[in-house]
């Protein structure tokens, strides 16, 4: 496995594990705004790195018609967690509102 | 009168003397009187046959007598003798005056079968042992046989020949040259007797042998089938007594031999005759072997067979034959008042019984050319016993030695095809050989920049040749240096290079035309390949440092774009749910 695969897992990982515990001990508001705010920061502040990065293919699916580079990883993490905060919010307030 | 008498008996006695002499060295010691054989005739009636002084003809034939017989008259130097009859039976064989003898082997209406013989002396003797001088008790021995010299008596000395596989011994008087035979197969002689020193000079002798050997003297290794070949068997007696009725027979596996069988009466020791054997050879389409045997027989005075055999081989050719000769062997090339055209006979001979349909096909090599309306297949009709003539006139336009290969003559003969070659005939061709190359220093420059065309002349062949050559450009390149004509010499195995620069302010594709080399005078041309040139119009294109594909603005804006479009996708179902919750609360 390639240096960068390995560093790749690393970061979205951490990265995941960061925004699920900001979601479950802080608030959804803190979690949805380190999702967007954490690579944005990082494009700015150095930018040939994180494009660098992002763009690293890491493999090409379907005879070679479909490349796989950590964009689409970011897109799909980003997915993810807006799903689960979104109906983590959601089911909160239906939950509530009938206790209230 | 006295002496015309005197005169007479001296004339009687010189003639005496002269009829003495032939008749005394006629004879020698080593001699034996013999049979000759005098030959062997088929004579009809009043024929004649000739046997030293001897003729015999035949009288008269009686075929219905029984037996057969016949007679014949005897003359001795043209003078009739006597009239000898003769049958094939109990009268077959007579003599006339112990001399000559006849032999009648068949008589039938037509003609009489008879063997001459004649009474001669021949040597038979061979000296065994030289000359040597003996005392009284002395022995030569010889063989088995020994001589031992008794006593000597007045003009004569006592020997004693003794033989201990023989009866007898043998004590005889022996006078100064004689000699004496035993058993026929021992001779005593006497050679030089002095018998007051008490000395006799001995020689013995024994029955000679002939011998044979038999050699053809003029094989060849091949013959045409319409020649006719004539061997010389040429028949030697090496052995130290003649051989008498030497009889040749030749046989041949598929020649006609003229004359299978020949004769001669005898060939005297150390003497050889020449048998001519005429042979007519097969007629065959492919050729082949004819093997020729020899073999010589003859016998001795005492009836012993002798015989030689020799066989020869030769190769009979086809009887078709076809030849290939060409005009000239050297020929040169683009030389004024040289005639560079060679012309190729093909001779075919047809040497068979019949006449026949032949096709001729030959070839030449690549570079030559054929000149005119001649051609290199030809069919013709080729009369028997003849001769006729293909001929076609070639040019050769390259130097080289060439080989042409051998023309092929194809007949057919009794529903089968046959083909013979000529042989190869060798050409070389003279000439200078030029071959011109055209290149650039570079295929592309920019405008304004200067490109060098090299011209390379070589020289392949082995004469000097003259060349001129006068190259053109495009309208819109011009020469900065060098010259675009050329003139000179160029020798074998030389080369020439030849160099001008040219330049352009229009950018474009140009092609630099094939150059026309004029060589010796016009007489032939060498041709170049041609180039092109890119003329490029010499933008600079300075060089940018590499950016990132996306800025950091881009890809901010992106991340931001692709967020809120995901967040707006996955917030459409809760808020969905949450107005109709609320709507319904």
């Amino acid at each position: 496995m390639e240096m960068i695969t390995i560093t790749s897992i690393l970061i979205f990982g951490i990265f995941s594990l960061l925004v699920l515990l900001l979601l479950i001990n802080v608030s959804s508001m803190m979690a949805i705004l380190l999702l967007v705010s954490a690579p944005v920061v990082m494009v700015l502040l150095i930018p040939e790195t994180v494009i660098g990065f992002l763009s690293h293919q890491h493999m090409v699916l379907a005879n070679d018609l479909v490349p796989v580079n950590n964009f689409h990883i970011l897109l799909i993490i980003w997915s993810t967690l807006i799903g689960l905060i979104m109906y983590t919010e959601f089911l909160t307030w239906y939950l509530s509102r009938n206790k209230a | 009168m006295i002496r015309s008498s005197r005169i007479i008996i001296l004339l009687m006695f010189v003639f005496l003397i002269f009829q003495l002499v032939p008749a005394i060295s006629a004879y020698s010691f080593q001699d034996e009187l013999i049979w000759e054989y005098g030959g062997e005739y088929k004579l009809s009636k009043d024929e004649r046959a000739k046997v030293g002084p001897y003729t015999i003809k035949i009288h008269e034939i009686n075929p219905g007598t029984n037996p057969p017989s016949a007679n014949v008259l005897i003359y001795q130097n043209n003078v009739y003798k006597e009239k000898l009859f003769f049958d094939t039976k109990a009268n077959s064989e007579n003599t006339y005056e112990d001399d000559l003898k006849i032999k009648i082997h068949d008589i039938n209406t037509n003609n009489v079968s008879v063997e001459l013989y004649r009474h001669v002396y021949k040597k038979a003797w061979v000296k065994d042992t030289e000359r040597k001088g003996f005392h009284k008790g002395y022995e030569l021995k010889n063989g088995n046989y020994t001589v031992q010299v008794k006593e000597f008596k007045k003009k004569e000395v006592v020997l004693e020949v003794s033989n201990p596989y023989k009866k007898n011994i043998f004590t005889d008087n022996y006078k100064e040259a004689e000699s004496r035979k035993y058993y026929n197969e021992f001779m005593v002689r006497v050679a030089s007797l002095y018998p007051e020193k008490g000395v006799v000079y001995l020689e013995t002798y024994r029955p000679g042998n002939p011998d044979f050997s038999i050699d053809i003297l003029n094989n060849k290794d091949s013959y045409n089938p319409n020649e006719t070949i004539e061997y010389k068997a040429l028949v030697e007696n090496t052995g130290s007594t003649p051989v008498q009725e030497v009889k040749l027979e030749s046989s041949s596996n598929t020649g006609k031999i003229g004359q299978p069988v020949m004769m001669r009466n005898v060939i005297d020791q150390n003497k050889s005759k020449i048998f001519p054997v005429r042979i007519n050879p097969p007629n065959d389409p492919t050729g082949e072997n004819m093997v020729t045997s020899f073999v010589v027989s003859g016998r001795d005075y005492r009836g012993n067979t002798y015989t030689d055999s020799k066989t020869v081989s030769t190769q009979i050719n086809s009887y078709m034959k076809i030849e290939k000769e060409i005009s000239k062997e050297d020929v040169t090339l683009y030389r004024e008042k040289e005639n560079d055209t060679v012309q190729v006979s093909l001779i075919i001979h047809n040497m068979g019984n019949s006449k026949k349909l032949v096709d001729v096909t030959d070839e030449i090599p690549d570079s030559f050319t054929i000149i005119g309306n001649d051609s290199l297949e030809n069919s013709l009709v080729v009369n028997s016993d003849s001769t006729k003539k293909v001929t076609y006139q070639v040019k050769p336009t390259k130097p080289g030695r060439y080989t042409l290969k051998p023309a092929v003559l194809e007949w057919v003969d009794e529903g089968s095809k046959y083909t013979t070659e000529s042989s190869e005939k060798e050409i070389d061709v003279h000439s200078s050989w030029i071959q011109v190359d055209k290149s650039l220093s570079s295929d592309s420059i920019n405008v304004s920049n200067n490109v060098e065309v090299k011209i390379n002349i070589e020289n392949t062949g082995n004469r000097i040749a003259n060349i001129s050559f006068t190259d053109s450009i495009p309208e819109e390149l011009n020469l900065v240096s060098g010259d675009l004509q050329w003139n000179g010499k160029l020798g074998p195995k030389a080369d020439k290079e030849i160099t001008y620069t040219l330049t352009t302010n229009e950018s474009g594709r140009y092609v630099l035309p094939e150059l026309e080399v004029d060589i010796n005078n016009n007489q032939t041309k060498a041709i170049s390949n041609s180039a092109i040139l890119y003329v490029d119009k010499g933008v600079v294109t300075e060089h940018k440092p590499e950016e990132p594909i996306l800025t950091r603005i881009d890809a901010t804006k992106f991340m931001v774009t692709a967020f809120m479009a995901i967040l707006a996708l996955l917030s459409l179902a809760p808020i969905s749910a949450y107005i109709n919750i609320k709507r319904k609360g």
